[in-house]
């Protein structure tokens, strides 16, 4: 058989190792051995051969089997060697690193401090954007909006009867359409104490709508029948609470259905089912919280008999199969515009026409929100772009030192994929440690982010660290790290003996100062973006909000007929408990009114005195605010003319009310003192009142808003019609002469002396209340700022940075022009004039980035311009500022370098 | 006896080639001999099958390899057992032995059991 290998063959092996041939010897070798032996002992060599080839069995296949275990033996040692070679980098690089601490440590820092705040907001964006909502397919369930056509169909809600006629959808364009309205519950705690609980009121197929099934017990029979019948009242209350309500009050109770619980004042009710512990509904969208305790909205004749000026029902429906939401648009719109036709007489003025649209669920939630989560997911990811800016520059400035090394390895033999190999896993140690720690920043980050966001609008968005964001954060480490990499590779020169010479820095200086010239550019559109944001904000802060919130308490209580049976009767309660907390020391002032301070003022449609003028074509609308004698005084509103309420106007005497300045304007010329106005259209009969005192406007839904048309009407003239529900709900304002905010005991004590039986709700400092509705716009200002100062510190790094190396590498010129008489202000100088340049190039980059972009950011704005000049010169200017003092310290380094020790050092 | 070569679980085979090596470094045809001899050629081994068996031992670094020149100057690759080779020789010749002892009790046992009368 060994005769068989080609000898070529053989002289191969002396090259590389020849496994097969190396096979083959052996087998040639045993065979021939066994046939000498066999020989010896008497056969024939022919038969030898024979008697030789069949003890040895079936070669091909042994053949075939140790051929393999070769070949898998030989893999493995290539895996091992590769393995070896990339720790052996690994530990090289760690060497490297621990050999430049401050590099090392900078550079860490950077990517620790750019990846940490990106992966911190995308936690956010993730949670809130991309994340599946917690329903099934979440993508199919559609909100119902509606309104008058000068509103736009952007309202979002229907009044609650409305609901039946968009249910004629149902089969069609539905599966099926259910109704959602936010309500607060009393419930008692074991001690006592009255507490006040967010909750819903839902029609009976809610759950099903949404997909999901209670985690424990079911949809109570009551309410299925409620979707058959909607009127139908259940006998005993039967009640779905959600999981945290579940764990905090009910003790995790896990036998709890069908047990009751105390509910309202006195009573109980049914625990039907417990919500699965992520659906929350609604979701934290801005302003909404999600409700613990889901209650069945009956609807009842009364609520039916209301339509045409009651919004505040959600309608949300699932798509039927294969249905598109635009189609589902048009049938809605289709449904709204024929509202008016089929019911005359409930949709007048205003609501003459309606329109209809649908919108995703998401889309409702998250509309608000995604403009500022993007702009801020964006800012994030420029500051990420700074710090690999900044990573890249210093690792290039240490690769020019390097480029010794590179040649000589090259010259003994390194090949070009082995130092690339190397330069990749340095730099990937250098990313790993930065992505490692950035992910940690990370996490906590976007946990104290949800911690200080302001209205809890990030609350029910689940939002930690998912597969998602760590898939983000890998790439965009792995990203950075190849492309920072590459550059000293680009850099590297192959030449060795002009690398062996003195390394010359002039193509390597220019693209490092165009790196940290793209960092200070990217640095100012961020400042700038901050800047107007602050600007805005202390805008906002001045805005005079009509009264004077400081000093003031208040708080929410209501006069259920249960108790005060009669209007008078809830007239002398309100004007009792008025008197028992003027009784407290330190109070100044006390009175009440419908609404203080609300983002959902009740709106009246009302007509002006004909005599004032000649009637609008529409009819015209304005907040209507009921309250009790002295409520102007106390909130300190300015009159502008005549009077305010006092004891005298009560029922029985001449109907009376003040309206605001604006409205006085706009519908009475100015002069309203003696006419009158109605509440309601001109054709509806109504009571006619004299305006007997017209006061300052106040921003009722916060100081971003708008002032709306106002109407003042006495409490105790309110009762009949259909507000005399509302005026037993009343907001009470106390003002104090000193901190409010410690009088808030005495007043809870007050309030549970005189009706033990009476729960207090949203009891806080005005101050508090008004901040809270610009709470969110500081937020984003906050954010924006620490994303600025990120960036600012990066960006005098880099310079830093730079300035410094590139004074190290001009320590022979600069010491020859000390040598030739440049005194040391000349030398600095000529340092600063270095990083100068840099920065102004750089701002002005920048600032022509920032014209464009900052117009997207108009709408997160209030009364600043995005061009505004101020805010651009004065970034400019700290830019520059910084910029210099950056370049300070090497330039003072300079202008002290001697120039003996300049010339000698290499 | 000697007609039909018996079939060896693979296991065993490398377990013989172990053991034999243990007596010292050889090449592949000196295995088979004395495999050969000490069994009176009772258990007629494909030979083939001991390359490998061979190759199998070298690749877990029970023995190792090198090449020399034989007795009569031929080129032959020669084995050497390795101390981890030695130390899974012993751990499982004394398994062998014991499930050896095992099944000749129940192949040689007289006696019977319940059910068997």
């Amino acid at each position: 058989m060994s005769d068989q290998i080609p000898v070529w063959r053989r002289y191969l092996r002396l090259v590389r190792p020849n496994a097969t041939a190396d096979l083959d010897d052996e087998i040639a070798f045993h065979i021939s051995a066994r046939i000498d032996e066999l020989v010896a002992g008497g056969m024939t060599p022919e038969l030898a051969e024979a008697a030789a080839l069949e003890r040895l069995g079936d070669l091909a296949r042994f053949r075939a089997q140790t051929l393999n275990v070769d070949k898998q033996r030989e893999r493995e040692k290539t895996m091992r060697d590769r393995l070896e070679s990339i720790i052996a980098d690994a530990s090289f690089g760690v060497r490297q690193l621990r050999r430049s601490p401050a590099l090392a440590i900078a550079a860490i820092v950077c990517f620790a401090l750019g990846i940490g705040v990106n992966s911190a907001i995308f936690s956010i964006v993730n949670g809130v954007l991309i994340r599946p909502l917690p329903y099934r397919d979440a993508d199919r369930i559609v909100v119902i909006n509606e309104g008058a056509p000068k509103m736009g169909p952007g309202m979002g809600r229907i009044a609650a009867a409305e609901l039946m006629d968009y249910r004629e959808l149902d089969g069609k364009i539905f599966q099926s359409t259910a109704a959602y309205e936010p309500r607060t519950f009393t419930v008692r705690s074991p001690d006592g104490t009255l507490d006040r609980v967010p909750g819903a009121v839902v029609t009976g197929n809610f759950l099903r709508v949404l997909g999901r099934e209670p985690l424990l017990g079911r949809v109570p029979a009551t309410w299925a029948e409620n979707i058959e019948n909607p009127g139908s009242t259940p006998g005993s209350l039967e009640v779905i609470v959600s999981y945290s309500f579940w764990r905090t009050r009910l003790g995790g109770d896990s036998a709890i259905v069908g047990k009751t619980m105390p509910f309202g004042v006195s009573s109980v009710a049914t625990v039907a089912g417990v919500m699965p512990p992520s659906v929350q509904f609604p979701i934290g969208g801005v302003g909404a919280i999600p409700a613990d305790i889901f209650v069945l909205y009956t609807l009842s004749p009364a609520v039916m008999a209301r339509r045409g000026d009651n919004y505040g029902t959600w309608a949300f429906g699932r798509l039927a199969n294969g249905v598109t939401s635009e189609q589902a648009s048009a049938a809605v719109a289709n449904v709204a515009s024929n509202l008016p036709r089929r019911y005359p007489e409930f949709y007048r003025g205003p609501t003459e026409q309606m329109v209809g649209n649908v919108t995703s669920f998401r889309e409702a939630l998250v509309g608000p929100v995604r403009r500022p989560l993007l702009i801020m997911l964006g800012a994030v990811s420029l500051v990420l772009l700074i710090a690999c800016l900044n990573v890249s520059s210093l690792l290039v400035a240490r690769s020019v030192a390097r480029q010794r090394e590179i040649a000589v390895r090259r010259a003994i033999g390194a090949s070009r994929s082995r130092l690339a190999q190397q330069f990749l896993t340095e730099s990937l140690v250098l990313v790993g440690i930065g992505g490692v720690v950035g992910l940690a920043v990370g996490r906590y980050g976007a946990t104290l982010l949800t911690r200080f966001d302001p209205n809890g609008s990030l609350n029910g968005y689940n939002i930690g660290l998912d597969w998602r964001v760590v898939a983000v954060t890998a790439a965009v480490t792995g990203l950075t790290g190849m492309i920072f990499s590459i550059l000293p590779g680009i850099a590297g020169r192959d030449d060795l003996q002009t690398a062996l010479r003195e390394a010359t820095t002039q193509g390597k200086g220019l693209s490092r100062s165009g790196l940290v010239v793209a960092e200070i550019a990217i640095a100012l559109l961020l400042t700038v973006g901050a800047g107007l944001m602050l600007r805005s904000f202390m805008r906002l802060r001045s805005v005079d909000p009509g009264f004077k919130p400081d000093h003031l308490l208040t708080f929410r209580v209501a006069f259920p007929q249960t108790r005060y049976a009669t209007h008078p009767a809830a007239m002398t309660g309100q004007h009792l408990l008025a008197q028992r907390l003027a009784a407290i020391p330190g109070v100044s002032a006390v009175s009440s009114a419908t609404q203080v301070l609300t983002t959902d003022p009740w709106w009246i449609t009302f007509t002006p005195d004909p005599a004032a003028g000649p009637l609008p074509e529409k009819v015209p609308v304005g907040s209507n605010n009921v309250v009790q004698p002295g409520y102007i005084e106390t909130m300190g509103i300015a009159v502008r003319a005549g009077r305010t309420f006092n004891e005298s106007d009560i029922a029985g005497r001449e109907a009376v009310a003040m309206i605001g300045e604006t409205l006085a304007k706009q519908r009475y010329g100015g002069n309203a003192i003696g006419r009158r106005i109605k509440q309601g259209p001109p054709d509806r009969p109504g009571e006619w009142r004299t305006i007997v005192g017209v006061v300052g406007d106040i921003k009722e839904s916060g100081l971003a808003g708008e002032a709306p048309p106002s109407i003042y009407m006495p409490a105790a003239q309110i009762d009949t019609g259909p507000s005399v529900g509302i005026v037993r709900s009343q907001a009470y304002v106390v003002r104090t002469t000193s901190d409010p905010r410690q009088a808030i005991p005495a007043v809870r004590n007050a309030v549970k002396d005189f009706d033990p039986l009476m729960p207090i709700s949203e009891l806080a400092a005005l101050e508090d209340k008004l901040s809270d509705s610009i709470a969110d716009r500081k937020f984003n200002m906050f954010l924006l700022t620490v994303f600025a100062a990120v960036a600012l510190c990066l960006a005098a790094v880099g310079i830093y940075g730079l300035i410094a190396y590139s004074v190290a590498q001009r320590t022979r010129e600069l010491g020859i022009r000390v040598a030739l008489g440049a005194l040391p202000g000349d030398v600095r100088m000529l340092v600063v004039r270095q990083g100068a340049l840099i920065a102004i190039t750089g701002i002005l980059i920048g600032s022509a980035g920032a014209i464009g972009a900052t117009r997207w950011m108009r709408s997160m704005l209030f009364q600043v311009n995005p061009l505004d000049p101020i805010t651009f010169v004065a970034v400019g200017s700290t830019l520059a500022i910084v910029a210099i003092g950056a370049s300070w310290l090497p330039a003072l380094r300079a202008s002290r370098v001697s120039p003996l020790i300049a010339m000698r050092g290499d | 006896m000697a007609d039909t070569p018996m079939e060896l679980v693979q296991g065993t085979l490398d377990l013989l080639v172990l053991r034999t090596l243990a007596w010292g470094p050889t090449h592949g045809y000196g295995v088979a001999r004395w495999i050969q001899h000490i069994t009176g050629d009772v258990l007629r081994v494909e030979e083939g099958s001991l390359y490998p068996a061979l190759h199998r031992l070298e690749k877990r670094a029970l023995v190792k390899s090198s090449w020399g020149l034989s007795e009569n100057n031929r080129r032959a690759k020669y084995y050497e057992i390795t101390a981890q080779g030695r130390a899974t020789l012993s751990r499982e010749s004394s398994t062998w032995t014991t499930y050896a002892a095992a099944v000749a009790k129940v192949l040689t046992s007289r006696e019977q059991p319940e059910w068997a009368k």
